[in-house]
């Protein structure tokens, strides 16, 4: 009752705002809504694994009391899980595209494409249309799931500029699409038996934590497979935990990788912890030679050439969440009401996904989880279902599967409850593990999950 | 309403089992979907939750909850509380 109220008393707001914008609002029988049942608008920004989710589980909720518009870049969305294996030949970019536009239709509801930003003041958000046109959306809340953008040396943007991503000379790879194409050309093209691939990993938090060990991984296996010889050096930012071993620095699946980087790979594979990227350069373009200019825990500076660069730049949340002004000066990702996602800035806009901060990893298996939990706590705040009761608390849960070979994968998977106390997902200890060793049937059931994911977040 | 066309896109929704009463089943279930497919029907080699009994999904999920076994169901088994896992099997169970 007093959530109807609260509502009707909003919606008198948004009609209010809308007016004064110039804009004809939609919704505006304020007198009448007794009579007609209210309908809200939610729209969601960002085609991935959170903006997708989260689209399809507010239409199926809150049926036709929730009308929602999706917005995303471009009507397709390319999966970076599973992108790995684009690397070597086992999967296609097309086989990893998801139409968002068919998925919406299936759903009932509407999509946009085009670059959208919020106007908290006017409650309106503004997409621009490759066209220069522009669609006005008014709403009652906006969940956002822009995924992440990056904080790029001066150098390797300077070495990289005005190319497209298909032929960068230093890709990241880390947002599948042409950046990936790129990656594989660059290996296919390394020479047999004595190239070198350099791979930087960012200081933690990432997106996907086992992801770059697990894309060292699959390298090193088509350099042992294919080149019959080469060689990954890995400069990861990271420290190391226990300082007599190096390999405590690994951000995920320790026992997994360490003992690929010693074992299958101990010949191919060097890993090198403590090392922060000061500079990159490169001659001859896409596929020419380039160097990494690292300075090492022991204040030491190491240059390594080599035939692929491949930089995963530090990372911060999508631009959209800095232009909105959701994120405190100093930090990188948006705080939020870790049960609902709202952001602490702007209880109307919810930020799931890698673009907000929590210890939930950044993640596309959690992005799919932490939808569903802001879907239904802005169901439940419309008064659409009833609140929930104090049993009924956030659950959540992350799963990453990594190829180690051609032939074998490993996972890692953890469960995380809201905590009343700290206001915080926490992490359910009993519920962390990892696979024991990587197997062809681990191999297997990635795919399979990989499936049923895509299928879940995707509708296909 | 304004504007969309619902009606197929509502009758499909409405066969994939839209919320039940006022226990969060619904919500709880659907974070078994990522790895056993929407509504719990897998596309392949995970097994299928949709439509079994209750007592069954409940009763393998407190056996794997206790056993020390290292393999993902097990991990993701001892997410739950006892009344989260009553829940969840009487969700799954009304998905026939
Ligand atoms: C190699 C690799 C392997 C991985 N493996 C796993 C794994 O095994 N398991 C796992 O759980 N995760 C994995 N991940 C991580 C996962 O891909 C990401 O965490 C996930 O994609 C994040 O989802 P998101 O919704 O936050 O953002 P994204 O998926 O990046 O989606 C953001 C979308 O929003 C759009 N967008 C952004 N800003 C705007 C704007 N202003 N207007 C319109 N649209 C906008 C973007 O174009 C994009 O389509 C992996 C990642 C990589 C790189
Ligand atoms: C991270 C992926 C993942 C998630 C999430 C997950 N499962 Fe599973 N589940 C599996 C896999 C993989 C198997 C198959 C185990 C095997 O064959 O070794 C399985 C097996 C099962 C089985 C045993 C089926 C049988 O007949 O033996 C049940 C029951 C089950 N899951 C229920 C659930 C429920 C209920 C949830 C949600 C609360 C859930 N699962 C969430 C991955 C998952």
């Amino acid at each position: 009752m007093d959530i109807k109220r609260r509502n009707l008393l909003r919606f008198a707001g948004l009609g209010a705002a809308a007016t004064a914008a110039g804009i004809a609002p939609t919704l505006t029988r304020v007198g009448a809504v007794e009579a007609a049942p209210v309908v809200r608008k939610v729209v969601v920004i960002g085609g991935g694994f959170g903006g997708s989710t989260v689209a399809k589980y507010l239409k199926l909720w809150g049926q036709a009391q929730v009308e929602v518009t999706h917005v995303s870049l471009a009507s397709t969305y390319v999966s970076p899980i599973l992108s790995n294996l684009v690397l070597n030949g086992q999967k296609s970019l097309a086989s990893l595209t998801f139409n968002l536009q068919t998925a919406a239709t299936k759903l009932g509801i509407r999509f946009v494409a085009g670059s959208a930003a919020i106007d908290r003041g006017a409650r309106l958000v503004r997409v621009t249309h490759d066209n220069g046109t522009e669609t006005l959306l008014d709403y009652d809340k906006v969940v956002l799931s822009p995924g992440i953008a990056f904080n790029t040396l001066p150098s390797m943007l300077a070495a990289n500029r005005g190319i497209a991503g298909g032929k960068l000379p230093i890709p990241h790879a880390w947002q599948a699409g042409p950046q990936v194409g790129n990656l594989k050309a660059q290996i296919d093209r390394m020479p047999s038996s004595s190239g070198v691939f350099v791979l930087c990993i960012p200081k933690a938090p990432y997106r996907c934590p086992p992801g770059p060990y697990e894309r060292a991984c699959v390298v090193a296996d088509i350099l042992k497979r294919v080149k019959r010889g080469g060689r990954v050096v890995i400069f990861d930012a990271n420290a190391p935990t226990n300082p007599a071993d190096k390999y405590t620095a690994i951000q995920a699946e320790q026992h997994t990788f360490s003992t690929a980087f010693t074992g299958a790979y101990g010949s191919i594979v060097e890993y090198v912890p403590n090392a922060t990227l000061l500079e990159v350069g490169t001659t001859g373009g896409q596929f020419g030679t380039k160097t990494a200019r690292v300075r090492l825990g022991d204040g030491s500076v190491r240059t390594q050439t080599c035939n692929v660069l491949n930089v995963l730049p530090e990372h911060k949340a999508g631009a959209i969440a800095f232009a909105a002004d959701l994120i405190p000066v100093g930090q990188r990702f948006v705080p939020v009401d870790q049960q609902s996602y709202a952001s602490l800035a702007d209880p109307d806009i919810h930020v799931i996904g890698d673009a907000h901060d929590s210890k939930q990893p950044k993640a596309g298996h959690v992005a799919n989880s932490e939808a569903k939990v802001c879907a239904d706590a802005i169901v439940r705040e419309f008064g659409i279902l009833p609140p929930r009761t104090a049993e009924e608390v956030p659950v959540t849960n992350s799963a990453c599967y990594s190829p180690i070979s051609s032939t074998t994968a490993s996972w890692l998977t953890v469960g995380f409850r809201y905590d009343p106390v700290s206001r915080q997902m926490v992490r359910i200890d009993a519920s962390l593990a990892e696979a024991e060793q990587p197997s062809g049937d681990n191999y297997k059931m990635m795919l399979a999950w990989a499936n049923n994911l895509f299928a879940d977040t995707f509708s296909v | 309403m304004t504007g969309y066309r619902y009606s197929a896109a509502l009758a499909l929704l409405a066969l994939a089992a839209p919320y039940a009463a006022a226990d969060n089943g619904a919500l709880l279930a659907s974070q078994c979907y990522q790895c056993h497919g929407p509504n719990g029907r897998s596309k392949g080699e995970i097994d299928t939750i949709a439509g079994k009994s209750a007592s069954d999904i409940y009763g393998d999920m407190r056996e794997m909850q206790q056993k020390p076994d290292v393999d993902i169901m097990h991990a993701q088994a001892r997410i739950y509380t006892d009344a989260e896992l009553r829940a969840i099997a009487n969700y799954l169970a009304t998905l026939r």
